[in-house]
């Protein structure tokens, strides 16, 4: 009780939030793709995330490698097999009953009609073949019916099964409350022990059944006996109630007679697990084990006045011990961590700024435990220009018999920028070292200009480099 | 008789005016100042013999173990200081104080180099005032 009073209290309005959205997305999913085969599919591969897990934390490295990888190759399987499905319930809702809408009450199948309409023509020993398709596609299996798109009906499907209609033939499509095709021609099954009284129109159904999950009703024209197909097998049905029984569980909905259930219940059911799911995976993330670690972060200094610089700072970086679970400490890199501190209205000269967790940005479910120094002394001035003579800094051994007797530097000054105080300190700007070794008579040479310590950088369109020019004179005995 | 007493006016309004003007004159002679002091030569030499600058140069050996500063002026309208200012790479080294005496006057200061000298030195003469007169760069190498 004092650990779950523990983590409420723990909990930011932020996890919550985090939670609530990610359980609502799960929830959104699981109603889109409700009725598919999809949500199964989605399950499964949970369930071998969740062993993947497991065998992690029990240290099976070769079992979760395994298991990572077929989740890998799964979910790059379930776009290409279920596209189909995918690409049907994005296309045909609006972006609002994406994101918000339920669907309405699912269709359903007049079961009452299509029994009154097999047993009407069992009754006239005229021959009919509907399917009743599953989750799977047919396109792929049959792509030559009509198309009618009418409402289901007793008188509907006896009319178009009556001997001299043109498409009485083939096989009506029912989908939901429509027909959707009519003169369909089924793959014939080629099954060696169907029995010999089978007609085409039997084997036909046993041949769809076989490469899909649709349920398929035959009517006898010589004997007006009922036989439904499904997974390959055909059942004689005895009466009418039993295919009724039949329709029903083969369309998930309630026979007629039977109570209809409650959607409202479903969808109530599947939020919660949604909801408890989304928690359990933010819980092993974000409240797992606590593991701990240590960063080195540089600080940003932000919202400086226009042309301070810092001049100096007793810290570049501080180190941040920090706090999280296991896979989120794992999975932290040092850029996601930031230590800003504000110079804002902070005038030239020295700082002693206090570093608080409120100057540290860290991802969601890190916490900072330690931060070190818990001061930084920084040093800010004005940006200036200045102007410095040069003076040649001569180097290595000067001969013996010879004298540098001047020198004159072109240009003999140039400008350099950097903060105000340090320029103040700053009387020349010597040129790259020049050797002596070598010189023999009066010439020129050309050089680049060392930077003081304490400039950023010589003044735009002031001189880098320099022409020395020098005069040589034997010494006097 | 009028025009002799217009005359006599005219004389003593000239006459006047003369000496008013000589008077002003006279009295501008005495605050003439004197010439400033003028720096006429600032050397930095080898050393100095005689009261004069020998082997100027703008680079010298570290073995030569010191280096001088020569500095002639002229006139010297009284006596006063000045100062050589010596630094290493824009830092004070060494502050030497000189007495000048009129009419005119050559003086010099000089400085030990030691391991660690090489490098850029400049020396500065200024007056009394802080004022600088002469700037002078050199170097010293190994």
């Amino acid at each position: 009780m004092k650990t779950i009073a523990f983590f409420l209290a723990s909990l930011r309005w932020q996890d919550i939030v985090d939670l609530l959205l990610n359980s609502y997305i799960l929830f959104r999913l699981y109603v889109l793709f409700r009725g598919t085969v999809m949500v199964r599919v989605l399950t499964g591969l949970a369930l071998l995330w969740i062993a993947q897990l497991l065998s992690g934390r029990l240290g099976l490295i070769l079992t979760s490698w395994v298991i990572q990888g077929i989740i890998a190759a799964g979910a790059l399987i379930i776009i290409i097999v279920f596209r189909n499905e995918i690409r049907s319930v994005f296309q045909a809702r609006s972006l609002r009953s994406i994101l918000w809408g339920f669907p309405r009450h699912s269709v359903q199948t007049p079961i009452e009609a299509i029994t009154a309409a097999v047993y009407e023509l069992a009754r006239r020993r005229i021959g009919a073949l509907m399917v009743i398709p599953g989750e799977k596609d047919l396109g792929d299996i049959f792509q030559n019916g009509i198309p009618v798109d009418a409402r289901i009906s007793r008188e509907m499907l006896v009319s178009i099964f009556w001997p001299d209609n043109p498409v009485h033939d083939g096989a009506a499509v029912l989908n939901g409350d429509r027909i959707a095709q009519v003169g369909a021609i089924l793959p014939l099954s080629r099954r060696e022990d169907l029995p010999s009284h089978y007609g085409t129109r039997h084997r036909a159904a046993a041949g769809l059944t076989e490469q899909s999950d649709s349920l398929v009703i035959v009517v006898s024209e010589e004997t007006g006996r009922v036989v439904a197909a499904r997974s390959g097998r055909l059942v004689p049905i005895e009466d009418n109630l039993s295919l009724a029984r039949m329709l029903a569980e083969h369309t998930g909905q309630s026979a007629p007679g039977e109570p209809p259930r409650d959607e409202r219940i479903d969808y109530a059911v599947a939020g919660l697990i949604c909801l408890i799911l989304v928690v359990g995976v933010w819980f092993s993330f974000s409240r797992g084990e606590e593991t701990l670690t240590s960063l080195e972060i540089p600080i940003e200094y932000l919202k400086r006045s226009a042309g301070m610089e810092i001049v100096e700072t007793s810290a570049g970086a501080v180190r941040l011990d920090l706090s999280g679970s296991g896979p989120l400490i794992r999975a932290l890199r040092p850029e996601q961590v930031k230590v800003q501190v504000v110079l804002e209205k902070m005038g030239a000269g020295a700082h002693s700024i206090v570093l608080t967790p409120d100057m540290v940005r860290l991802p969601p479910g890190i916490g900072l435990k330690k931060m070190t120094p818990t001061t930084v002394e920084i040093t800010l001035d004005m940006v200036g220009e200045k102007s410095l003579p040069i003076q040649v800094d001569w180097v290595g051994p000067l001969p013996k018999d010879l004298r540098i007797v001047s020198v004159e530097v072109d240009p003999p000054r140039t400008r350099v920028v950097g903060s105000r105080s340090d320029l103040s300190a700053i009387a020349t700007i010597y040129t790259e070292k020049v050797s002596t070794t070598g010189i023999e008579s009066s010439g020129s040479l050309a050089i680049g200009l060392v930077l003081p310590e304490g400039t950023t950088g010589i003044a735009p369109g002031a001189a880098d480099r320099v022409t020395v020019h020098y005069e040589v004179a034997p010494p006097t005995p | 008789m009028r025009m002799r007493i217009i005359a006599y006016f005219i004389l003593a309004v000239i006459g006047t005016t003369a000496l008013v003007a000589s008077t002003g004159a006279e009295s501008a002679d005495a605050t003439v100042d004197p010439a400033p002091l003028t720096l006429v030569q600032a050397i930095v030499c080898e050393q100095v013999e005689n009261l004069a600058p020998k082997n100027p140069a703008v680079v010298f050996p570290l073995d030569l173990g010191e280096v001088a500063c020569f500095t002639a002026f002229d006139p010297v309208p009284e006596e006063t200081l000045i100062y050589h200012q010596w630094y290493f790479r824009d830092e004070p080294s060494a502050r030497v104080r000189l007495r000048l005496r009129p009419p005119r006057w050559s003086s010099f200061s000089r400085i030990q180099l030691r391991p660690g000298d090489a490098g850029p030195w400049r020396v500065e003469i200024t007056d009394a005032d802080g004022k600088i007169m002469a700037l002078r760069r050199f170097s010293v190498v190994e």
